[in-house]
């Protein structure tokens, strides 16, 4: 009788209409990572029931004897999301069957005990019943519950007990991981048992997970089909083959970024490219796999991108003329560390006169930005708002000035650690540049020298508004004259670090400035003195909203009381490393400042314990004040003030 | 199945040897070994050999019952109610061969009857009731216990 003897159980068994074949998927892994699932008393795939005889002789009737796919059919009975959450705590096999459990494998039923019709209708068509009601799914699993989990807490167990416990109360929605535990990561097992418990995933991402890989992501494709954002860091497990089956099982995929991957190229962004019309954002930093070929086919085939990202890749001048040709839709562009993209690269993508949407521009250390491709960049985005050139180090005054001409819409201009650049291209750029801009910002400029000025004719622009120069060491005082008499409507002056300009620099362009500067920032620029402050509150005082002084060391209490009588808007003021006493304090408080929110007095180390009764005064409007380094104040001080001042946050 | 035929029916053998003739009409019922009878081995002993005698003529009864169309409904229910009325050891062995045999119904009560002990119940109270050894480390363990208490404190955001 072979069809008896051959008979073990083992085929049919697992086919039966209520176990359906996928159900063994989280065991089927687990048989092979050890580190979660500890090799079963009773191996439910391999050891056929024949030979279990000896069960019988353990006479504690112990519900750890019934195999697995029992435990799964008791589980998908379990009336609601308490009952599963508490069986996931059970043990961790129960947990590890638990969040086996597909969402819509449970079943629904909602009549009582012992008056379940369901039986009777089984037996009469004896078809397979999981309910997969989607509809039940849609009402009861928004997805609006957002997890994270970082570090130590990242284990698998989490996860599953993630996967089990938000199912019952309104789904997963987003689910970021950071990072893993050293000795019990996470593993393709628990991302499965996420995608089984969460059909509502909608966000979804892996930062430095290297024990992840493709089989994890698989059972996301398979089962989270709302998936809308994938972000990957550094999971170097992970390749094209899962990254093709999301793109082509998730449609609704908008935005997806891969940064550090080291197994994931070409191929995955074809079919992001081809399968998902819905991608509105991509971001590719580090991947050395991904090649021109890749980035062209996405481009050329995701029409609705808006927002693109490529840092530090492999590509080519190629790449970016596809961006300039089919880059219709992109609003935002950044483009950083591309070292095999030429000048003829940036020149293409500008000439293509794709980029008619582009708003935002920034490029970072590409050596390929020259003086002709910033040309024809700025010729080529009519509706370039922002531009933000950082470490192109083979920009000059020409291309800058070239550039300011050519483009019509500009209002922001960032210009960072391009040492070509000189004064008289930022002058002629400011001079030239349309109608537009309104900000203006260099940091970092090295090649900017105090030189006098030649005798340019140069027309002010009446449209700049925001002036930010920092830590450019060269900028000087002449340099700063010659920029008052261009900028007379300024409201914002951001000046931190340039610690070579003094009061006959800076004097005049506050006597220039007809607007009325509302922020003014001028931390450690160390040669400041007392007069720069008279002259701010003398003619700016009435707008005056923030003024930073950190730093400004020969910065005294004369400037408090002049401050504390013309400054009504003061809202944020830092006085940090200044030399201020305790008569500077008093002199502030004794007009009173209904404006003042944030107070800096950090490293005052002259203020003494006797400022208390000042600084009550002024912490009547106060949220913020900052005493840190104080030497002076002792901590009694800081409590009484504490237990006084409790509505302002207090760092010392 | 027409009643006027002649009877068909099945000899079953349990794993302590004891056998039991079965009408084909009730035995239909055991998805998994169906095809045995069905392809003309009617009459032939069919071996069953992990499930004893006593689970597997509890079972023979349950379908009896459900196999009996002239039974009503609130017979049947009775029945059911009944028949899992019963130690867990039994419970678990009947859900076993449930299984085994691939029996819808007979699975669906059964299970329903074990999910129905674990409602309201702690994990603790569940380890307890089932005779469960904890498999969790103790690292895992603390983890549970967090779990838990988030469980029942209705909020388990942080975790």
């Amino acid at each position: 009788m072979p069809a008896l003897v051959n008979y073990s159980g083992d085929d049919d068994f697992y086919s039966g209409p209520f176990c359906s074949g996928d159900s063994g998927i989280l065991l089927s892994i687990g048989s092979r990572v050890d580190r979660y699932c500890p090799a079963r008393k009773r191996a439910r795939i391999s050891g056929p029931l024949v030979v279990e005889g000896s069960v019988f002789e353990d006479k504690r009737p112990s519900i750890d004897r019934l195999p697995d796919e029992c435990l799964f059919e008791i589980f998908r009975h379990l009336p609601g999301g308490r009952e599963r959450s508490a069986s996931a705590c059970v043990s961790k096999r129960w947990l590890t069957i638990l969040s086996g459990v597909r969402s819509a494998e449970f079943y629904r039923s909602k009549v009582p005990q012992g008056q379940s019709d369901d039986m009777n209708v089984d037996l009469a068509s004896n078809n397979t019943e999981s309910i997969s009601a989607d509809e039940d799914l849609e009402v009861e699993c928004d997805g609006y519950l957002t997890r994270c989990v970082e570090g130590k807490k990242a284990t698998d167990v989490r996860l599953a007990a993630i996967a089990v416990c938000t199912s019952s109360r309104g789904g997963l929605g987003k689910l970021s991981i950071r990072g893993c535990n050293s000795n019990r990561g996470v593993t393709d097992l628990g991302l499965s048992a996420i995608a089984r418990g969460c059909p509502s995933l909608r966000f979804l991402s892996l930062w430095n997970v290297p024990s992840i890989g493709d089989e994890g992501l698989f059972e996301i494709a398979r089962e989270c089909h709302s998936l809308e954002k994938l972000d990957l860091c550094q999971c170097p497990s992970i390749s094209n083959k899962s990254i093709v089956a999301i793109a082509k099982s998730c449609p609704n995929l908008t935005a997806l970024t891969i940064e550090s991957c080291l197994n994931i190229g070409n191929e995955s962004l074809q079919a992001v490219g081809k399968y998902c019309p819905k991608l509105q954002s991509i971001t590719i930093k580090d991947c050395p796999l991904v090649r021109d070929h890749g980035v062209a086919s996405l481009l050329a085939s995701a029409t609705s991108l808006m927002k693109v990202k490529l840092q530090t890749l492999n590509i080519s001048d190629c790449s970016l003329a596809v961006i300039g040709h089919y880059g219709k839709s992109i609003t935002s562009l950044v483009l950083s560390g591309l070292q095999n993209v030429s000048q003829k690269g940036f020149w293409v993508m500008g000439n293509a006169r794709g980029l008619q949407t582009l708003a935002y521009l920034a490029i970072t250390s590409c050596r390929g930005v020259t003086d002709l491709s910033l040309e024809a960049l700025g010729k080529g985005c009519p509706n370039l708002k922002q531009m933000c050139i950082r470490k192109c180090f083979f920009v000059s005054d020409n291309g800058l000035v070239a550039f300011a001409k050519a483009v019509g819409s500009l209002e922001s201009l960032q210009l960072e650690e391009c040492n070509r650049i000189t004064q008289t291209g930022i002058l002629n750029a400011i001079s030239n540049c349309n109608s537009k801009l309104k900000s203006l910002t260099l940091v970092k400029c090295m090649g900017i020298k105090d030189l006098s000025p030649e005798s340019l004719m140069l027309s002010p622009n009446e449209s700049l508004r925001s002036l930010s120069i920092r830590s450019c060491p060269g900028f000087g005082s002449m340099s700063l004259a010659m920029l008052g008499k261009l900028c007379p409507q300024l409201h914002h002056l951001d000046l931190s670090g340039l610690c070579g300009i003094t009061d006959t620099g800076l004097l005049p362009l506050l006597e220039s400035c007809e607007a009325g500067l509302t922020k003014v920032n001028l931390s450690h620029c160390v040669n400041l003195t007392d007069e720069v402050v008279f002259a701010l509150a003398r003619l700016h005082g009435g707008a005056l909203e923030l003024l930073n002084l950190d730093g400004c060391q020969k910065v005294t209490d004369a400037s408090l009381g002049v401050l504390a009588n013309n400054c009504p808007l003061l809202y944020d003021l830092d006085l940090s490393k200044c030399s201020i006493t305790d008569s500077g304090v008093a002199a502030l408080s004794r007009v009173v400042q209904p404006n003042l929110h944030i107070l800096s007095l950090s490293g005052c180390s002259m203020i003494s314990n006797k400022s208390i009764t000042a600084l009550k005064k002024l912490g009547r409007t106060l949220v913020g004040l900052n005493l840190q380094h104080c030497y002076s104040i002792g901590s009694r001080t800081i409590e009484l003030l504490t237990e006084n001042l409790w509505r302002c946050d207090i760092l010392s | 199945m027409s009643s006027t035929e002649a009877k068909k029916m099945v000899v079953l053998k349990s794993f302590d040897g004891v056998t039991f003739e079965v009408e084909e009409s009730v035995a239909v019922q055991f998805e998994s070994i169906r095809h045995m009878f069905e392809d003309n081995l009617a009459g032939s002993v069919i071996p069953l050999s992990n499930i004893k005698s006593e689970i597997l003529s509890k079972v023979i009864d349950y379908c009896k019952r459900h196999a009996d169309d002239t039974t009503d409904e609130e017979d049947l229910k009775a029945f059911d109610a009944d028949f899992v009325k019963v130690e867990h050891g039994t419970l678990f062995d009947i859900i076993r061969a449930a299984n085994y045999l691939n029996i819808k119904s007979l699975l669906d009560l059964t299970c329903q009857t074990v999910a129905d002990m674990i409602k309201g119940k702690t994990p603790a109270e569940i380890r307890e009731l089932f005779n469960i050894s904890d498999e969790f480390t103790p690292e895992e363990e603390e983890e549970a216990s967090i779990i838990t208490r988030f469980i029942y404190m209705d909020r388990y955001a942080d975790c």
